[in-house]
């Protein structure tokens, strides 16, 4: 469960990245913020992994409040949060399957474990089969399955996309989208952060719609228009 | 969970391969630094070496008049030696005083000539004194007056070096000043590579300490690879250091030995003693170095 309580960011001198902000997100949602560019989407995401602090307001996250979490407490917070972005941010140096096998061995996963679940989500993902290729030879819908994997091999319990379809062509949209439905049958609560009319049309779930910084609209799988 | 330290060991290998030439360079010029400071040091070690064995060069002779018994002699011995400044007293019988005055004028037919027309030994016992420190030899002089024996000494020879140690001891101070110096600079320089090193590899790494953040992993398993990197370059240059200049004393030994003689042997046997300390101590003193550098770096750079 998510809950943001009244949370306001300012980046100085006086710019209004959100204001007064309260949502609550339920275990298991799949919630579409939406916006145009400059509506504040972006902040939010940063505030949901506690890459920034609010600067009114508490966040509070399966009843933790990370408004107040220590510096050290952060990477506590990101194991449970799986990010995707626009950029993919793979390495290029390491194949698909190092390159999910990384994030669990950076936070102290054993050799065997990391083996079994590399191979279960690229399961999920269908790259079982370009395990050893690099990203460079991957197809942009390759690569953000690839990204996806990297999430779920941290088992989080939100998966937050932001702009995971900016690069990638129809087709390639829809098997993303289809892959997030698929997370989130799975128990994950999902956020996607976008523009793109379409995919959230087509996803047929909740919509957050954000402008300068204030929620404007909350819609249960309803149509939505930019 | 308690991170494996083997998998931090490995990744801080990546960024040694990764930037190979960095690391190799990086290496040399710690190793440039490590050989200077040890030349400078054996410099310090040679000017210290000849001043003390120009120090044991100094004694008091003390000539007692030719009809003083051994008893007498041997008395005044143990009586120089209860005094507190005396670190050893020697015996030369008239005997041994003799066959050194002739050994010592051989080349003099005229002094030979009138020595061998004397039907007894002129010369009388003598004792050698040595002091604890050079600069106790006044002490031991004026005592020399005071002691019971004083009526039956024909004379004394003091051999003053003072004035050679004196000089010696100013250059010594000057190497070591120098040297210090010359120490400080090139402290500075392997640690400014190091830092500089530690500094590209975080660039180079940037992407990767991007998704290690995003994933959750600790401020400490990104961190120290780093530290571990700085660490590896100093046991290399350190090792690498040791190896040569052991090999150079081994190769310069039998020449410092021909050129320096006594001073020669201290020289040797000073590193021969303090081997662990000199190299165990450059180890220690690279090691924190290069982690303070590679700290300073990461303090700087690394934003996690």
């Amino acid at each position: 469960m998510i809950t943001f309580h009244q949370v306001t960011k300012i980046y100085p001198p006086d710019t209004y990245a959100l204001k007064n902000v309260n949502l609550h997100i339920e275990d298991g949602e799949f919630v579409s913020i939406v916006g145009k560019s400059g509506a504040g989407k972006t902040t939010l995401t940063r505030l949901l992994i506690a890459e920034e602090k609010p600067s009114e307001g508490r966040i509070v996250i399966g009843g933790w409040d990370i408004t107040s979490a220590k510096y050290g407490e952060v990477p506590l917070l990101r194991r449970q949060i799986g990010i995707i972005f626009q950029d993919f941010k793979l390495l290029p140096q390491k194949t698909v399957f190092e390159n999910v096998a990384f994030a669990m061995e950076v936070c102290g996963a054993p050799a065997q474990t990391i083996e079994e679940v590399v191979s279960k989500v690229l399961k999920i993902v269908g790259l079982e089969n370009r395990a050893d290729r690099f990203p460079q030879c991957l197809s942009g819908g390759e690569q953000q399955r690839a990204v996806i994997a990297r999430s779920l091999a941290q088992r989080p319990k939100i998966l937050i996309a932001d702009e995971p379809t900016g690069n990638l062509d129809r087709v390639n949209t829809l098997e993303i989208i289809n892959l997030l439905k698929k997370v989130n049958d799975l128990g994950t609560t999902v956020i996607l952060v976008t523009h793109n009319q379409e995919m959230v049309n087509l996803i047929k779930r909740r919509v957050v719609t954000l402008d300068s910084g204030l929620i404007v609209g909350d819609r249960e799988k309803s149509d939505y228009k930019l | 969970m308690a991170f494996p330290l083997i998998r931090l060991i490995k990744f801080s290998f990546k960024d040694f391969r990764r930037n190979v030439w960095l690391s190799i360079i990086t290496i040399i010029v710690i190793i440039l630094a490590l050989l200077s400071v040890n030349f400078l040091l054996t410099l310090n070690v040679l000017a210290n070496t000849a001043v003390k064995s120009v120090q044991d060069k100094i004694d008091i002779s003390v000539y007692f008049k030719p009809q003083t018994s051994e008893g007498l002699v041997k008395a005044a011995r143990e009586e120089l030696l209860a005094l507190p400044q005396v670190k050893d007293v020697s015996y030369v019988s008239n005997e041994e005083a003799l066959s050194n005055f002739k050994k010592r004028h051989q080349d003099n037919p005229l002094l030979m000539e009138s020595l061998g027309e004397l039907a007894e030994n002129p010369l009388g016992h003598a004792l050698v004194v040595t002091a604890k420190d050079p600069a106790d030899y006044s002490a031991i002089l004026s005592a020399l007056d005071k002691v019971n024996f004083s009526d039956s000494v024909q004379s004394k020879n003091y051999n003053d070096y003072q004035q050679i140690i004196a000089k010696l001891n100013q250059i010594a101070d000057k190497v070591n000043q120098f040297g210090l110096a010359v120490i400080s600079i090139f402290a500075a320089i392997a640690a400014l590579v190091v830092f500089n090193t530690i500094r590209v590899t975080i660039y180079a790494r940037r992407e990767e300490i991007g998704i290690m953040r995003l994933v959750g992993a600790t401020n400490g398993i990104i961190r120290t690879p780093f530290i571990l990197e700085s660490i590896f370059y100093a046991l290399v240059a350190w090792a690498v250091t040791t190896l040569v200049f052991y090999q150079l004393l081994k190769m310069a030994h039998p020449y410092l030995m021909a050129l320096l003689g006594e001073t020669g042997t201290g020289f040797a046997d000073y590193f021969r003693g303090n081997f662990s300390l000199v190299f165990g101590g450059q180890l220690l003193a690279l090691i924190l170095l290069n982690i303070l550098s590679s700290v300073f770096a990461i303090r700087k750079y690394l934003k996690v």
